[in-house]
Order: structure tokens, then C-alpha cells, then sequence
């Protein structure tokens, strides 16, 4: 950039002009007005002083957009009737000259444009909320304002003396598009550009901040000072030059901040002294890794609730706000572009958003300062969409025809009271419409482990089911034992060849059942795989009748390996009656039994509505952790009075589960999850409860 | 992994119950003889033969 050095004509000082399109200038030395014109300069008058202001932004600051390097070269301060801002004149790529706009905390970087089609140049032919397709895009408008020249500094495309107006048309299109149409005359000449955020520009060379900058904390809280035109008290302005109003602390006036006129905006209002904020005005702190000041509060309400607005001031990122209600807080931050709508749903960076309220609120209260001219009784149209623990929210204003959307998220209590050194902030009550969900959010971190864990669950069960094997199978009859008579001794009623027998018997059976079988008496052997044994009798001397028992003695059979599981099965032909089997699995060696009792039973019929069936003809039972050795399995059956003979089969089979293991544990792995999933499912009910647009 | 260091008791609870069912399967334990286990009871009443 070769720059062109020229004499004041007023002070002989210097005058500077970087930009080879720069025809106006501002002597830095005497404030005048300089106009290039060929290789000579004039005069035109002195210009006004700028006010005051906390931008950290100089003549000289330097910074990066889109990958190339832009130096601000100079300054125009512009007002309107809502406020003011200023419009930093830049050299970008060392030859093109663009806008930057810093307005309400926010930036926005823009060049002059060729429109396709011609532009009107009539400032009634645009209106608030209408579509225009400019070079293929899509912008809506914004606003249409009558905006005049304040104030500037440095050098500037074209001569901007104080109190010359034109006619501004804001756009905003997708994706932080943002466009201006300037209508001068009969000519109409479009900026388009972007929002842009102040940590992505690069800056350098910036204008230290009094009273944040580390050079100068000592500076902190010391702020412009104004007197109030009504009472005279002393209002202090916190974020001076963006601030377009505050209100006088000691009488409630709302004064107009953003010219040095400190014109009334609203009187005088006693009920300012009635306004409590928790979290004082002027009070800083660092909030989630940003430094804030507590700049102004406003009171809103509908007509159920009222709730608390802080603005948090940083001179460097602008505006936040920090809204509150019944202990609850979202930090909100302004969206730079048109959100679309679809039915009850918002999309915001990738998120959808439900409809949860709407409503008109009302300001009913202010302290501090604004970035707009705000007023008590103020009116906005608010439409709440949310998506916890983010909400996304249209204001309409309808005197300003403008529309504006923000986004917030919900911050705890105790973040905000740590930041702000208050430790007594009050509790939460309720549950805030976008309060997160601790429920969902838990069933969002576990739920992977759980549909994870399931198939793994049930493949492990699946592969480690051993293998079912028949360990042994034999078939029985089952005879009614005779009656004895017990009031012999035992020795006067046992035959002579059935005595023969039971001892014949005995010499065919091992130790142990020998053991087993010592003290009763044989009755008849019904096959050759089984021993058939009564009871010994309870007493000689007893009176009653008494029935002989068979005792069934299975084949004996190994069981290998380790511990396993013992299936023992019994099929007969029961047909409305029953058998019970009195069956134990014994060690052959250690003589351990495991007692495992089964009956047997079916019943069939008919009654008034069919024919009905109960039981089988089958019954079975599992023995648990058997360990390993040679084992058989003993049966004393017994039946119906109405059977007689009965044949019978009972088979071990070694292997299979014990499905209740699986059960309790996937009942287990499940009950957390879906604890979880259902209670965060009751509390969205109740939050949606409290909404009029509920699914 | 944020996730399981967030809910170690439930990831605890998902390893011991795979291991829970491959043991149990393996060695035959039903419900009541895994509970029993550790008390040295089982749910299978077991005796020993009277000799008398």
C-alpha cells in the first residue's frame, strides 16, 4: 500500500491517505475536514469530536478475513433513531477498501458489491421481512432506517461531513450472511459481507481497553460518568459507545446514551428502587472462561411470571445475557442469522428445536445500560424453541417491524454464583423449560453399554451352554406292594421263599446297598434290571396295615469333568391319576445323595366349556453343580390307589442351563437402563406440561 | 470410554454378569446355588446314606 502524505491545508500538519480510493480525510492534528481532490487537499469544516467509547478497535489495527490482511485506516461514526454505532473503514488485501461494523456487541465485515439486477433506489420500496434475491441469494430485510453521519477520523472512501443522512437498508441472509443497500439520491449501492466473531479475525495493534486491559486494571470499574438530565445524579455508562441507553439509578429516567445530547427517553419512574438484581450492576466475573460485567437487568413478564434479564458486557466479544428464572439460568447469546421455521420445529446448527411457548412480554423494569433504547412497558413477541439444554428464541418487536433470534444454554446455579461471587443465589424450583434432563443425559452415556452389553450377554450364555448328554436310562413297573399285617412279628410274617428271596437279593447288592436294604423284607422282583424291596416294618407291635415299598435301583453311570448340571426325567402313562417318585442320585463312593422328587400327573375331563387337560405325562428336575464320580439313582415310586402296575422310565441326562441365571442377569443389566430411560421420559412430561405445544 | 469411567458400576455390573453366565453355564449352578455359594450352602439338600 503505497500511502500518499499531504499538508493540511488548515494546520499544515500532515494528513496520511493509505487507501489510493481514500478522498476524505480527518487531520489528526486540528479535526479538519480534508476532501482530495487531484493532488490538492480542501477543506470543508472541522469535524465534530467522537464520543468516547470502550472499542477496542484503532486507526492502524490490523487483522486476517478469509485468509488475507485488512488494516482500518479510518472511521465513521453513525447514528440513527435507535441508536449509534461505528463503521471502521478498511483496506483489504493491500487494495480494496470494506466496512467494519461494529454494532450492539457484534461485527460484521463487508464490501461494495455489484448487484446483478439494478437496485431500487426508493427507500419505500423495501420493507421489514421481505425476501430479495440479489445475485442468486436470498437476503430478508432486516430493517429500513434514516441513518446520519456523527463523527470521524482517518480516511475514508468518500467525504462523510457531520449530519449527512441516507437511507440504510439491512439484510441478512443464511448462514451469517449480512448485507447493507445505502440509498443516496437516486443510487443505490449494496455491501454485502458476514457476521464475524472477534476471536477469528486475528486482530492486532488493538486499541487497549481502559479498565480491562492488563496495562491498565488498575483503571478497572472506573467508568464515563453522565448527570442525569432529570435528577442530576451521577449515571455511570460501563460500555460506552455501545450502549445506546441507561437508566439513572436514582430516579429510574431512561436517558439516551447514544448521542452526547443525553436526550430523556422515558421519565422518571420510582419503581426503580424496588428492583433487586441478585447479581449487582457492575459487578464482574469470569463465566465460563469469559470476562463479563453485569452492565444492565431488566425485569420481563408475561401474564403468569416474571423473570430476570442481566446484560453481560465484554469489550472485546460485546453482549451477552444471562436470563433467570425461579433459580434457573441460560446464558444467551444473539444469532446473526434468519432461522427458518418449519410447523412447531427450529433448525439451529444442526439441532432441532420444539416450539415450547409463545407469548407478548412486557419489560417491567431496567438498571444499567442497553444497547438499545430501551423502555419500561416495552412489548415483545417471544417464541421459545428448545432442545435442553440449548433454547433458541424469536423476539419480534412490533413497533420495530424487526425480528431477532438468540441462543442460550443452561448454565447451573452454582457456575453463575461461583463467576459473580455470589454464593447465595436461590435454589431452583420446578423444572425449566430447557433445564438438561439428567436422565437422559445418563441414559445417553450408558445406553452403548447397554445395547452392547445385551448381544454379548446372550452370545456368552449361548456358547458356554454344555452339551446335553444321556448318562443313563431305565425302564420300571410299578406294582402295588401287598398289604402286610403288622401285628405279627416280623419274623412270623415273612414266608419262607419270600425270605429266600430278599436275601438272594441282598448277595446281588454291593456294600452300601446291603447297607440300605438291611431291616426290610424282599416281595417279588419285577425285572431283571431291578430290585424290588419293602420297607422294614415300623413296629411289631403295631396294629395298622401296612404296604410294602419297591425301591428301583438304576444302572450306575460316570459323571466326567467338573461340576455340571444333572437333568433327571420320568415318562408314564398316567391317565387321571398320579406317581410319585421318591428318586435320589447317590455316590457310588462318597454315598452323598441328592434328593430329586417327582410327580407325575394327568388329569383330563370335560366341563361346561370343553374339554380341559392338566399335567403331562412327563415330569423332570434339575440337580445343580454335581460334582464329578459314579453315581446311580434310587426310585421308590408310589401311585393312585386306582393303579395297580404301572411301567415307568427315568433317564439322567448330564449338561444343559439353568435358564434362571440368564433371566436375573439380563433382568439385571436391564433394570439401570431402563430405570434411567423411564424416569428421564416422566420428567419431559412434566417439563412439557407446563407448554401448550406439548407432543 | 468417558462413559465408562462415568458409570464404572454399571460397566462393572455388565463384565460380572458375562462372567456370572459363563461360569454358571459351565459348571451347572442354578440361581440358588450361585447366591448359596459364597454362605458354603447350596440349594441341592444333600445327605448321606444312614447305614443304620
Amino acid at each position: 500500500m503505497a500511502a500518499r502524505v499531504l499538508d493540511c491545508p488548515q494546520c499544515g500538519a500532515p494528513v496520511t491517505f493509505r487507501s489510493s480510493i481514500a478522498v476524505f480525510a480527518v487531520c489528526e492534528s486540528c479535526r479538519s475536514m480534508v476532501v482530495l481532490h487531484g493532488a490538492d487537499l480542501t477543506s470543508i469544516g472541522v469535524m465534530a469530536a467522537l464520543p468516547p467509547d470502550l472499542s477496542p478497535f484503532q486507526i492502524g489495527t490490523r487483522g486476517e478475513w478469509k485468509g488475507r490482511g485488512f488494516e482500518i485506516v479510518g472511521r465513521l461514526r453513525v447514528e440513527w433513531e435507535q441508536g449509534s454505532w461505528n463503521e471502521w473503514c478498511i483496506i483489504y488485501d493491500a487494495k480494496t477498501t470494506g466496512w467494519l461494523a461494529e454494532a450492539q456487541g457484534l461485527l460484521m465485515i463487508s464490501f461494495p458489491t455489484p448487484a446483478g439486477d439494478p437496485l431500487s433506489a426508493e427507500a419505500d420500496s423495501y420493507s421489514p421481512n421481505e425476501s430479495l434475491q440479489i445475485n442468486g441469494a436470498t437476503w430478508t430485510v432486516t430493517d429500513v432506517k434514516t441513518v446520519t453521519y456523527r463523527a470521524a477520523e482517518g480516511e475514508l472512501p468518500f467525504a462523510a461531513p457531520p449530519q449527512e443522512s441516507r437511507t440504510s437498508v439491512d439484510l441478512v441472509g443464511t448462514k451469517g450472511g449480512f448485507a447493507t443497500i445505502e440509498l443516496d439520491g437516486d443510487e443505490a449501492e449494496l455491501f454485502a459481507g458476514e457476521y464475524a466473531e472477534f476471536t477469528a479475525l486475528n486482530l492486532a495493534n488493538l486499541k487497549p481497553v481502559p479498565g480491562w486491559d492488563g496495562e491498565i486494571e488498575q483503571e478497572k470499574n472506573k467508568t464515563k460518568a453522565l448527570s442525569c438530565p432529570s435528577c442530576g445524579a451521577a449515571v455511570n455508562l460501563r460500555a460506552a459507545g455501545q450502549s445506546m441507553a441507561a437508566v439513572c439509578g436514582s430516579c429510574g429516567t431512561v436517558i439516551d446514551t447514544a448521542t452526547p445530547e443525553l436526550k430523556v427517553i422515558q421519565e422518571a419512574d420510582a419503581a426503580v428502587k424496588g428492583l433487586a438484581p441478585v447479581l449487582p450492576i457492575g459487578q464482574r466475573g469470569k463465566l465460563l472462561a469469559v470476562d463479563y460485567e453485569v452492565v444492565g437487568f431488566v425485569s420481563r413478564g408475561d401474564q403468569y411470571s416474571t423473570w430476570s434479564e442481566y446484560l453481560l458486557f465484554n469489550p472485546w466479544l460485546g453482549f451477552h445475557w444471562l436470563v433467570t428464572f425461579q433459580g434457573h439460568w441460560s446464558l444467551i447469546d444473539r444469532v446473526t442469522s434468519m432461522l427458518d421455521e418449519s410447523g412447531q420445529t427450529v433448525e439451529f446448527a444442526g439441532t432441532d428445536y420444539k416450539l415450547f411457548a409463545k407469548g407478548m412480554t412486557t419489560v417491567k423494569g431496567v438498571l444499567g445500560e442497553f444497547y438499545w433504547k430501551v423502555q419500561r412497558g416495552e412489548e415483545t413477541e417471544v417464541a421459545d424453541y428448545i432442545a435442553p439444554p440449548q433454547i433458541v428464541s424469536r423476539e419480534t418487536y412490533p413497533g420495530l417491524a424487526e425480528v431477532t433470534w438468540s441462543h442460550g444454554t443452561y448454565v447451573m446455579p452454582k457456575v453463575v454464583g461461583d463467576a459473580f461471587a455470589v454464593p447465595d443465589l436461590p435454589e431452583p424450583e420446578g423444572i425449566y423449560l430447557n433445564e438438561p434432563n439428567p436422565y437422559t443425559k445418563k441414559w445417553r452415556e450408558i445406553r452403548g453399554m447397554f445395547f452392547l452389553s445385551l448381544p454379548i450377554l446372550f452370545l456368552v450364555w449361548a456358547f458356554t451352554i454344555p452339551t446335553q448328554v444321556k448318562r443313563v436310562e431305565a425302564s420300571f413297573v410299578f406294582q402295588r406292594p401287598r398289604v402286610v399285617s403288622t401285628s405279627a412279628p416280623l419274623s412270623t410274617t415273612t414266608s419262607d421263599s419270600g425270605r429266600k428271596e430278599f436275601f438272594e437279593l441282598l448277595a446281588t447288592m454291593d456294600a452300601r446297598e446291603k447297607a440300605r436294604a438291611a431291616g426290610i423284607k424282599p416281595i417279588a422282583s419285577p425285572s431283571a434290571s431291578v430290585r424290588t424291596v419293602t420297607p422294614p416294618t415300623p413296629s411289631p407291635s403295631a396294629s395298622v396295615p401296612a404296604e410294602a415299598q419297591q425301591t428301583f435301583v438304576t444302572p450306575h453311570f460316570e459323571l466326567t469333568g467338573g461340576d455340571q448340571r444333572l437333568e433327571i426325567e420320568a415318562t408314564a402313562a398316567v391317565d387321571n391319576a398320579w406317581l410319585d417318585l421318591d428318586i435320589d442320585l447317590v455316590n457310588a463312593k462318597t454315598e452323598q445323595t441328592f434328593p430329586a422328587p417327582l410327580e407325575i400327573s394327568h388329569y383330563t375331563g370335560y366341563d361346561s366349556d370343553g374339554s380341559w387337560s392338566e399335567g403331562s405325562d412327563k415330569a423332570s428336575v434339575a440337580l445343580a453343580a454335581i460334582p464329578p464320580g459314579e453315581y446311580f439313582l434310587t426310585i421308590e415310586p408310589s401311585a393312585d390307589a386306582k393303579i395297580s402296575s404301572l411301567p415307568f422310565t427315568v433317564r439322567a441326562q448330564s449338561g444343559g442351563v439353568f435358564f434362571a441365571n440368564y433371566l436375573v442377569v439380563l433382568l439385571a443389566v436391564m433394570f439401570y437402563p431402563i430405570m434411567i430411560w423411564w424416569r428421564g421420559v416422566r420428567r419431559e412430561k412434566e417439563r412439557w406440561s407446563d407448554s401448550d405445544f406439548g407432543p | 470410554m468417558n462413559n465408562i469411567v462415568r458409570h464404572p458400576i454399571y460397566f462393572a455390573l455388565c463384565l460380572l454378569s458375562t462372567v456370572y453366565v459363563a461360569v454358571a453355564n459351565s459348571r451347572g449352578w442354578s440361581l440358588g446355588h450361585a447366591i448359596g455359594a459364597p454362605f458354603g450352602r447350596t440349594m441341592n439338600s444333600t445327605r448321606t446314606l444312614n447305614h443304620k
